[in-house]
């Protein structure tokens, strides 16, 4: 709901977008990520991004709506399969330093939010002395030249949000990739802390952060389908088989619409998420927890659907569909996923009871003039 | 890949929703059951109470009775009575689409002499298009009408022609001109008076035992000459322009809507133990609205929403479907016609049994998907 009194266009700044996608048109074909995935940093790109004030966009926390420009870049990252940490620099750890009061650049950043799997140990309290940690699925950490690290603590133990600040000479990097071949490390950090690299921030930070995280992954996702689609419908015009184009069969012609409609489905979610993130109403968690779990349904039938009208070729790693599809995915899994998104989602719609179902759906629980908002809070999100 | 294109809603649309769940709370029959999207009852005085508030032929000129307030505005009003399962069965047919159609070609004659009945709920259509040899062919229509003194001369017959039992009149898409080579030409669209002599109107009963469709059997029907809605010949271009604008609208997506509710009321703890289905479903359910309200938006601002239209509609239906046999899953019950334990129940068999319509009327999935997939290539 916008404040104005009309439908207002959410749209991302089009010179931005047209501007990325004619860079990593140029800069960045497919043999830049396949080169990437055998272990070479693209330097080049990532100057070339940084110098357009593109690598860390999405990360100025005085001027929220930049997000909805950030997800035009993001739907460009998406849609080149350019391996650079651009969410990561910009939206999430561009923002996590904004957040902590930090000057903000564009040197590549990765960020750790501990998990499950990972162990830490922040000694010290509200002053950090030291951390020894092990963190998984830390993405570019080879390439990042610092790290970041969320740290919520436990809900009943009364501590405070910190966020840390490791520079690249403290962390050791054990490689690893995720289903896309991209970097998703294992780091290891045993240090002293400089007082100055402890940041307490606000509480809610960590939480803010997963859902620009869980937004991001949905907004490349976003990109690479319709790569996907394009490649797709390109394809089916020009490759013969019985004596005509296979976009004339309708069996084709179907596969290619059903993907075409889902691309715009996940596209549509990925707006309202990105305004939803920029205006940050109660139910902005709501909004990204659509966009993900409708992205995720939409990437697993146009890569189901893309590959099949591809046949053989397109199970190669010669052909340039696996870089998109193999990304859609390691994406859907990354930042929560897609099931839990679709849990809480609708656990959230349940929790506001029959007599408040419509009203949360139209907004109207969050707009009713003269009145607290009525929604109760999505969960924190199950890391 | 055309790119998605959305609109936020303004927050004075907020007020407009408040206004008709208000008016919907006040002239409600107490004792109505919730019911499916647009097979929502026939209520006259529910119909002339809405139009009184402005809320029928929104999108007529105010020239012409209507009220001219716009799409997006419309679709909160209509959003609004589908979400009640309000009995907008009368005016349905004639505010969604022949209201817009006689608007758009005219002639002048019939804009004044329907848009201001239509636009004051109390002059109902109904839409007769399909043929028992004709469903998604529509070119292929054999009604015919045939000059003579003062008008035509109409034989042939419509089926599925939901509401001709309770309309007045009927939009007859018949042939004009059989000589004609091209399929696409010699059509036109006339207006039927239900009430002159040679139509019958037989019921055709849904499986569920409920009465919307009918046969329309039209013997000789005499139709004055000044009853064609815009050209001669031109129905084929004026039925195609009719169809898209029925096509992206909440109907698509809300006729589960009240089911979804009662399921939340009566069964929570069910959806719970599904609460990831439960969210996906829903997910898509919040997007498609959005969708569709940009659709309205787009249309407001002067934008061709023609490609999203067919988009929605397949999503749409498509959720429904999905919905209901998702419920299915959540009820756990063996399905009955009576004796319901409650209205989940009972309106999860009447949708069991309406749903697999749901992607046939107005336009099949493969009719829209061969759409869409024009759009690619």
């Amino acid at each position: 709901v916008n404040s104005s009194g009309s439908p207002r266009l959410i749209a991302a700044d089009e010179l931005v977008r047209q501007t990325v996608g004619r860079l990593l048109d140029a800069a960045s074909p497919p043999s830049v990520a396949q080169d990437a995935e055998a272990g070479l940093w693209p330097g080049d790109l990532w100057r070339a991004l940084a110098d357009g004030g593109f690598a860390a966009i999405g990360g100025n926390a005085d001027e929220p709506a930049e997000i909805i420009d950030a997800m035009g870049v993001l739907i460009e990252v998406g849609r080149h399969a350019t391996p650079l940490p651009v969410a990561e620099t910009g939206v999430l750890g561009g923002w996590l330093l904004a957040v902590a009061g930090r000057e903000q650049d564009s040197s590549a950043v990765t960020l750790a939010i501990p998990h499950r799997r990972d162990t830490v140990e922040i000694t010290g309290g509200a002053a950090p002395r030291h951390l020894r940690a092990t963190f998984h699925a830390v993405p570019w950490a080879g390439a990042a030249e610092r790290l970041l690290v969320a740290h919520a603590p436990g809900p009943d133990s009364g501590g405070e949000e910190l966020v840390l600040l490791v520079e690249r000479r403290r962390f050791t990097v054990e490689e690893s990739k995720n289903i896309a071949g991209e970097p998703r490390d294992i780091v290891h950090v045993d240090c002293a802390l400089d007082p100055g690299d402890a940041h307490v921030v606000p509480a809610g930070t960590v939480e803010k952060l997963s859902l620009r995280g869980a937004f991001s992954r949905a907004a490349l996702m976003s990109g690479a389908m319709a790569r996907c689609v394009d490649l797709a419908v390109g394809y089916a015009r020009v490759r013969h088989q019985f004596g005509q184009p296979i976009i004339r069969f309708q069996s084709v012609a179907h596969l290619l619409a059903i993907a075409a409609e889902q691309c715009v489905l996940a596209e549509s979610a990925v707006q309202v998420a990105a305004e939803s993130l920029a205006d940050d109403p109660a139910d902005a968690g709501a909004h990204v927890a659509v966009a993900r779990s409708v992205a995720a349904h939409a990437a697993r039938v146009i890569s189901a659907n893309a590959h099949q009208v591809f046949g053989a070729i397109g199970v190669t790693q010669e052909h340039e569909l696996q870089l998109y599809t193999r990304r859609l995915w390691a994406w859907e899994g990354e930042w929560g996923g897609a099931r839990e998104d679709g849990g809480q989602y609708g656990q959230w719609l349940l929790d506001q009871g029959a007599d408040g179902f419509w009203d949360t759906i139209t907004g109207n629980a969050v707009a009713r003039p003269g009145q607290s908002p009525e929604l109760a809070a999505l969960p924190n999100r199950n890391r | 890949m055309i790119a998605a294109r959305m609109y936020s809603p303004a927050a004075s649309d907020q007020e407009l929703r408040r206004q008709v769940r208000d008016f919907i709370q006040q002239n409600r029959d107490g004792a109505a059951e919730p019911d499916l999207g647009i097979g929502g009852a026939h209520d006259p005085g529910f119909s002339a109470a809405l139009a009184e508030r402005g809320w029928v032929g929104m999108a007529l000129p105010r020239d012409y009775g209507g009220s001219d307030r716009g799409a997006v505005e419309r679709w909160i009003v209509v959003e609004e009575l589908l979400a009640a399962g309000a009995p907008v069965g009368a005016h349905w047919l004639a505010d969604r689409q022949t209201g817009p159609l006689i608007a758009r070609f005219g002639p002048e004659e019939l804009r004044k002499r329907f848009l201001p009945e239509i636009a004051a709920g109390r002059c109902w259509f109904a839409a007769g298009m399909s043929e028992p040899d004709v469903g998604s062919d529509l070119a292929s229509v054999r009604t015919s009408a045939r000059r003579v003194d003062g008008g035509w001369l109409v034989t042939g017959t419509k089926v599925w022609t939901s509401g001709a039992h309770r309309s007045h009149y009927m939009v007859t898409l018949c042939r004009t001109d059989p000589a004609v080579n091209d399929r696409h030409a010699g059509l036109s669209q006339l207006i039927v008076d239900l009430s002159s002599s040679g139509v019958t109107v037989r019921p055709i009963p849904f499986m569920d035992g409920s009465h919307h469709f009918n046969e329309v059997t039209l013997i000789d029907v005499f139709v004055p000459g000044d009853l064609l809605i815009g050209e001669e010949g031109q129905g084929w271009a004026q039925v195609t322009s009719e169809l898209v604008s029925e096509r992206g609208g909440p109907d698509r997506y809300m006729s589960v809507f009240q089911l979804l509710m009662l399921a939340v009321r009566h069964a929570p703890d069910a959806l719970s133990s599904r609460a990831p289905e439960f969210g996906a479903i829903m997910s898509r359910f919040t997007t498609l609205r959005r969708m569709s309200y940009s659709i309205a938006a787009m249309i407001d601002a002067g934008e061709n929403p023609a490609p999203f239209v067919p988009m929605v509609k397949d999503l749409g239906t498509v959720f429904e479907q999905e919905a209901v046999s998702f419920l299915r899953d959540v009820s756990g019950e063996p399905q009955r016609m009576d004796h319901f334990t409650d209205d989940f129940q009972r309106l999860l068999t009447k949708a069991t049994l309406n749903s697999p319509a749901f992607t046939v009327r107005g336009g099949t999935t493969q009719i829209l998907r061969g759409m869409i997939a024009r759009g690619l290539r």
